[in-house]
């Protein structure tokens, strides 16, 4: 077996030792930023761009050096990106230098005639200048995140200047000076801020002019309606315009401020080429006409630059663009933490964003439009609301951690100050609450009264308070609070006195208000649920599942509208039909009877629950005892729980022979009895695992929110390779590779769930093997950590996906088997959770790429879903239905989800699905359980035929775009061809209109295109039954035999085997992708997570759709969910009894939500409470 | 009023004219409502549980499951659909224009729908006795 690059970790590839030999962030930062720095300096056009990330670089550089850089301080979001700005530039930079590089080969080789080759070039050139408009935007967004935090600290310090002046520590003059200074830096900061504002601006001004532009639509379209008076109109039309002839303005600012640096290094290069001149007039290198023939025209061109920075600045300073306001919020606590700061404006950066999002969306929404450059549009900011969202949620997080940590801090340490020494005249107090530099936090001043004491008693005098008094004493006396009053050897007893007397004030204010907030929530525990009114009131709520009072006041609202919701009718069809299949007839009566007696379902409900509705219902679970090998009938488990088991069935009865469990349920426990075992893996110690797979283990701290999505990524890559030595990781693995996996006596490829089984049974069985594997495996997964980026997607809790699952059966010989088996339901997240992906340099997911020969292509012909022997044609319309999603961070189980014309799994909510009008007869474009809809309205309207016109109509549909939110790119490259999508494929595109009337495919059915005018809707595809046909064989897994995929003779697979293209030996690597070189790879290594970096827009966002994880019944935990096994080899026996889907669908529902639960602290308590820290 | 009741009544008579054991037909729940179908469901929860079927119970249910599917549609919702279906009822959209919304964010109604509903049923199944 061929080796791949050697891991660059520079550890032994073999060996046990090298099991965790996959570098760390910081890691691979340490190794790959000089590199990064070498790069910049022998491309100087590139480091003239770059100037702010070089900046960071070279400080993370220097911290590297140092050694006392720890992962979280690399992965510090300004350094990461720095360091992302760094890698997208570079790598895109060296695609630019490699495309020159092959235009001069082609022409050599006599491909391009002199003309195309010129042609070439300049095309190639142009975009070297796109990029590097790209670059200054970049490098703007570094600057003005800087420049806004420093200017807080600024302000901050030109408060504390005066407080100092008025405290009598600086003299009038000292005071004007360091005034002068501070002045000078708040206007350079503002400058800075300005000018990079402009930058940004100017590189989205396309979006802010579509938004306005949609704006001033709305306004008319309202005016003409009636909403607005002219009045109003005019007013608002005013506003608009102003706003866009402002943004428009910044573009004359963000050329003069390139200008300007364009110029200003051409200066500082002239000048050190002037230096090098005289050192080799000096040598005798030249002559003195020849040196003064230099010196002369690098004077001329100084002089010329220095011209250019002159006129750039009148321009930008008489540009009547404006900046908005970055002004800290009122109220702040002075002298703060910088990184407090630094925070707090990147939290209002962030809101900011998701405003303007959100007003623009609002716009796009208004506007009504779906053409292909609004959806585009669309798409592009519901990114943006997702990630400065996210951005929000991590910086609220940062911001309560340093004000705890902060307030902690202060509390803790008593008054006495850290950082203050006794006795020690200067007042440098207060460092410990607040880290401010040289701040004299024990001052207190006559503003300390401002923050919160009694103004009428502010020494607390008139206070005869017992608890007020020891606090006094003890603080008072304390020596090393006088030393903070202390000044020049005077003790400062009245300031001394107010200080300690605002402090046991905020201090009694806060305990109140922790003791308001507690009674409060006892109260709310006690109180009793809510009566038919329904409406919760704020900080009410008879649900403590709600995170917040936005979604009680929606729920309230909704328990008036959704009754009539037609989908949650056939769910409601579907809960109905599951239960036993006996006569209803008696039951319908009754129940349609107390219906006309008591018409109004509304009636009040009495105060005694039913149960309690405001906790999860309890797992189903049947307790029983834990007598090892005890035999349990499946019949009557079944029965017990209510299931829809076909208790007749052939197979029902086999499984109650094989299955050997102890309880089924939620969690799923499987006894094993053990010490029966021959032959099995060391890895599973059955004894201590008592049944449940390890292989659930989270890759990710998934509940840390302070996690940014580089880290994420990272996290999820180190906690994948440390599980390639787990034998269920490595069939799946295996089968990625798609070579053959010759070990032993095991020849041949992985081309069937059978190969894969047999794979996993001999990793389990022959060390030997596994060991073998596991490096095969890390071999693999080393190209992809070293050749391309990692990114994770975000699934939200409710999404849906399929995977592979493991279940574990125990024999009858006593022993224990794991086998695969595919879901062909799939499963609903109960959590949010990340998956990583693998993207290239265009952004594309390698494990998705519908390539002959890649990944994909590979791991859907191991598991079946390609058929052996089916065409390259063939398989790439199978793999335009299916998206692989990645690798689930909760589990490293590769997932994806089907993607069909009518469904499109951006119909998860937030790509845009639902935009287009899908309305009513959208049952077929929701991707959950997509199969059941589509096929479903497949069935109705074309049943098999559907299928086949789908099949020709699919391609089109343009399944891989919507799921990439790739867009454009996505559709074409995908295979679907243009007619189908054209754009970001959220399913709203073209799958109305690409002739869902005219090819009859099916997207007739779906009715999602939104287009209503192709007869989508009137075609009746949602309202024919979708859901009706609920029977869980309407799935539409693509290569499922007698699922409407027609089996057709082809070639023997030899001769359909996979294509891969230079280097492709092994056949595993999608050598599609350029750039692979071990340098493009070691820049790549820093890369990953969130694209966007807060200057880029990222591209795509999390799917919404609602998921739980259903856990498995029979074997195993939830993630790796087993079901039975089928008897015949290499089949996917799909058609089980129903049991596990039953199980599943009971355990489905039973995802626990746990509720957020914020504490509520008065801000204004908190505030004085963290003014009052400043003084000590 | 009327109109449902003479609605349900006629649903009542085809009921009774049903041969016995048989099978539900299909364009019988095709016709239902869902408001009837979650009466037929709780009708049937009840009548599992063995206990007597009063119409408060049976309101009380009906109700406890119409909110607990509500409430889990609202959990699954992202936060912009929030906001987005709050504002737009405030500010008067109608039932039709919220559930147009609602089917177009891209949620699993159906699955939630008889999940909840499963679950309902197997916790009261389960449960306390009312």
């Amino acid at each position: 077996m061929e080796r791949g690059n050697e891991f660059k970790a520079g550890q032994p590839i073999v060996g046990d030792e090298a099991m965790n030999d996959m570098p760390t962030f910081a890691d691979r930062v340490r190794e790959n930023v000089p590199e990064a720095l070498e790069y910049l300096e022998q491309h100087p056009d590139l480091k003239k761009n770059m100037a702010n990330a070089t900046r960071k670089l070279e400080e993370l550089n220097q911290l590297l050096e140092s050694e006392n850089i720890n992962d979280a301080e690399a992965a510090n979001s300004t350094f990461v990106s720095a360091v992302e700005t760094f890698n997208n530039v570079v790598r895109r930079n060296k695609e630019l230098e490699n495309k020159l590089e092959d235009h001069e080969i082609r022409k050599l080789d006599g491909e391009y005639s002199e003309a195309e080759y010129d042609q070439a070039v300049a095309d190639t050139k142009s975009q070297f200048v796109n990029e590097g408009d790209k670059l200054a935007a970049a490098d703007a967004g570094l600057v003005y995140n800087e420049a806004i935090a420093k200017n807080e600290a600024a302000k901050a310090k030109l408060d504390d200047l005066e407080t100092r002046k008025l405290d009598g520590d600086l003299s009038e003059e000292e005071y004007q000076a360091a005034k002068a200074a501070a002045d000078q830096e708040i206007a350079d900061n503002d400058r800075a801020i300005r000018e990079s504002q402009a930058v940004l601006t100017s590189d989205k001004l396309e979006d802010v002019q579509a938004a306005a532009k949609a704006k001033l639509d709305d306004l008319e379209t309202r005016k003409l309606d009636g909403d607005l008076s002219e009045e109003e109109y005019q007013a608002a039309k005013a506003d608009v315009e102003a706003n866009l002839k402002n943004a428009e303005g910044s573009t004359e600012v963000a050329k003069a401020v390139n200008d300007r640096k364009a110029a200003e290094t051409r200066i500082v290069e002239a000048k050190k080429a002037l230096d090098s001149l005289e050192t080799q007039m000096l040598d005798g290198q030249l002559s003195k006409e020849e040196y003064d023939n230099g010196v002369k025209k690098l004077n001329d061109e100084i002089e010329a630059s220095q011209k250019i920075v002159e006129e750039s600045n009148a321009i930008i300073e008489n540009s009547r663009f404006e900046a908005t306001s970055a002004d800290a919020p009122e109220g702040e606590p002075k002298g703060e933490d910088p990184e407090l700061v630094e925070a707090r404006a990147a939290y209002k950066v962030a809101e900011q964003l998701n405003k303007d999002a959100r007003a623009e969306m609002e716009a796009i929404e208004k506007s009504g439009k779906t053409d292909e450059e609004t959806n585009a549009a669309y798409e592009r900011i519901l990114a943006k609301i997702h990630d400065s969202e996210k951005a929000m949620r991590d910086m609220d997080a940062r911001i309560k951690a340093l004000e705890n940590a902060a307030a902690g801090t202060a509390e803790a340490g008593t008054a006495k100050p850290e950082g203050a020494e006794a006795g020690e005249a200067k007042p440098e107090g207060a460092k410990s609450a607040e880290g401010e530099d040289g701040k004299g936090a024990g001052e207190a001043k006559p503003e300390g009264a401002k923050a919160g004491a009694e103004e009428d008693d502010p020494k607390g005098e008139k206070d005869n308070d017992p608890e007020w008094k020891e606090f006094f004493d003890n603080y008072f006396n304390d020596e090393a609070v006088r030393g903070v009053y202390t000044r020049n050897g005077v003790f400062d007893e009245e300031s001394c006195r107010i200080a300690v007397r605002n402090f046991y004030v905020a201090k009694k204010k806060n305990e109140a208000a922790e003791k308001a907030a507690a009674a409060k929530a006892a109260a709310e525990a006690a109180k009793a649920p809510e009566g038919d009114d329904g409406k919760p009131e704020k900080g009410e709520g008879n649900d403590d599942d709600f995170e917040n009072d936005e979604q009680r006041g929606l729920f309230a609202k909704l328990k008036n509208f959704f009754k009539g919701n037609k989908r949650s009718k056939t769910g409601a069809e579907r809960a109905l039909k599951e239960g036993k299949k006996e006569t209803l007839k008696k039951t319908i009566y009754a129940a349609l009877l107390a219906l006309v007696t008591t018409m109004s379902i509304g009636s009040a409900l009495q105060n005694a629950g039913l149960f309690d509705r405001n906790t999860a219902p309890e797992p189903t679970k049947i307790e029983a005892e834990d007598t090892g090998n005890a035999e349990v009938d499946l019949n009557e488990v079944a029965e017990d729980l209510s299931l829809n088991v076909d208790l007749n069935a052939e197979k029902g009865e086999e499984l109650s022979d094989l299955v050997n469990t102890t309880s089924y349920g939620e969690d799923i426990e499987v006894n094993i009895s053990a010490g029966d075992y021959d032959g099995t893996s060391e890895f599973f110690d059955y004894e201590e695992k008592h049944g449940q797979h390890n292989l659930t283990k989270e890759l990710y701290d998934m509940g840390n929110e302070e996690l940014t999505d580089v880290q994420k990524a990272e996290q999820i890559a180190e906690g994948l390779a440390n599980v390639l030595d787990d034998p269920v990781e490595q069939g799946q693995f295996a089968a990625l590779g798609g070579t053959d996996v010759v070990i032993g006596d095991r020849e041949g490829g992985i081309t069937s769930l059978a190969d894969m089984n047999e794979v996993l049974d001999l990793a389990q069985q022959d060390d030997e093997f596994r060991e073998t594997l596991t490096e095969y495996n890390k071999e693999m997964y080393r190209d992809m950590v070293d050749n391309y980026d990692l990114q994770v997607e975000h699934r939200a809790q409710g999404t849906h996906h399929r995977s592979l699952y493991a279940y574990e059966m125990q024999l009858e010989d006593g022993t224990s088997d794991i086998n695969y088996a595919i879901d062909k339901d799939g499963v609903l997240a109960r959590e949010d959770f990340d998956a990583l992906q693998f993207v290239d340099e265009d952004g594309q997911n390698i494990l998705d790429k519908n390539d002959i020969g890649g990944y994909k292509y590979n791991f859907l012909k191991a598991i079946g879903i390609i058929a052996a022997d089916a065409t390259d044609e063939e398989a790439q319309d199978v793999m335009s239905k299916i998206r692989i999603i990645g690798f689930s961070g909760k589990c490293g189980q590769l997932i994806w989800e089907n993607i069909t014309p009518d469904t499109g799994s951006e119909g998860t909510g937030d790509e845009g699905t639902g935009r287009e009008d899908t309305g009513d007869e959208g049952t077929g474009t929701e991707n959950e359980d997509t199969g059941d809809e589509g096929t479903g309205t497949e069935n109705e309207g074309t049943g098999d035929e559907g299928t086949g016109t789908e099949n020709e109509g699919t391609g089109d549909e343009g399944t891989g775009t919507e799921n990439e939110g790739t867009g454009d790119e996505g559709t074409g490259t995908e295979g679907t061809g243009t007619e189908g999508t054209g754009t970001e494929g959220t399913g709203t595109e073209g799958t109305g209109t690409e002739g869902t009337g005219t090819e009859g495919t099916g997207t007739e059915g779906t009715g999602t295109e939104g287009t209503g005018t192709e007869g989508t809707g009137t075609e009746g595809t949602g309202t024919e039954g979708t859901g009706d046909e609920y029977d869980g064989k309407t799935d539409i897994l693509p290569g499922e035999p007698g699922d409407g995929w027609t089996v057709i003779d082809h070639p023997t697979p030899e001769e359909t085997g996979p294509v891969s293209e230079a280097g492709g030996d092994n056949g595993y690597v999608n050598d599609n992708t350029p750039g692979s070189s071990s340098e493009v790879a070691q820049d790549d290594f820093l890369n990953g997570g969130d694209q966007g970096g807060g200057n880029t827009d990222a591209d795509g966002g999390g799917s919404n759709n609602p998921e739980t994880e259903a856990t498995y019944d029979g074997s195993d935990t939830s993630g790796w969910k087993g079901d039975t096994q089928s008897e015949e080899p290499g089949t996917q026996d799909i058609q089980e009894p129903s049991t596990p889907e039953e199980v599943n669908a009971v355990n489905d529902s039973q995802a626990n939500q746990e509720s957020a639960g914020e504490n509520a602290s008065e801000d204004q308590i908190r505030e004085d409470h963290d003014a009052m820290m400043d003084r000590f | 009023m009327a109109q449902e009741d003479t609605r349900l009544k006629e649903l009542l008579d085809r009921v009774q004219n049903l041969p016995e054991d048989a099978e539900l037909p299909e364009e019988f729940l095709n016709e239902l409502t869902q408001e009837e179908i979650i009466a037929i469901y709780v009708e049937k929860m009840i009548a599992d549980k063995g206990v007597e079927a009063t119409d408060e119970l049976r309101a009380e249910l009906r109700e406890a499951l119409q909110d607990e599917i509500t409430k889990k549609m609202v959990l699954a919702m992202p936060d912009y659909l929030v906001t987005k279906l709050n504002q737009e009822i405030e500010n008067g959209a109608d039932e039709e224009a919220v559930n147009k919304i609602i089917d177009e964010s891209g949620i699993d109604v159906e699955t939630i729908t008889e999940q909840t509903m499963t679950a309902f049923r197997n916790a009261y199944l389960n449960g306390e006795d009312k």
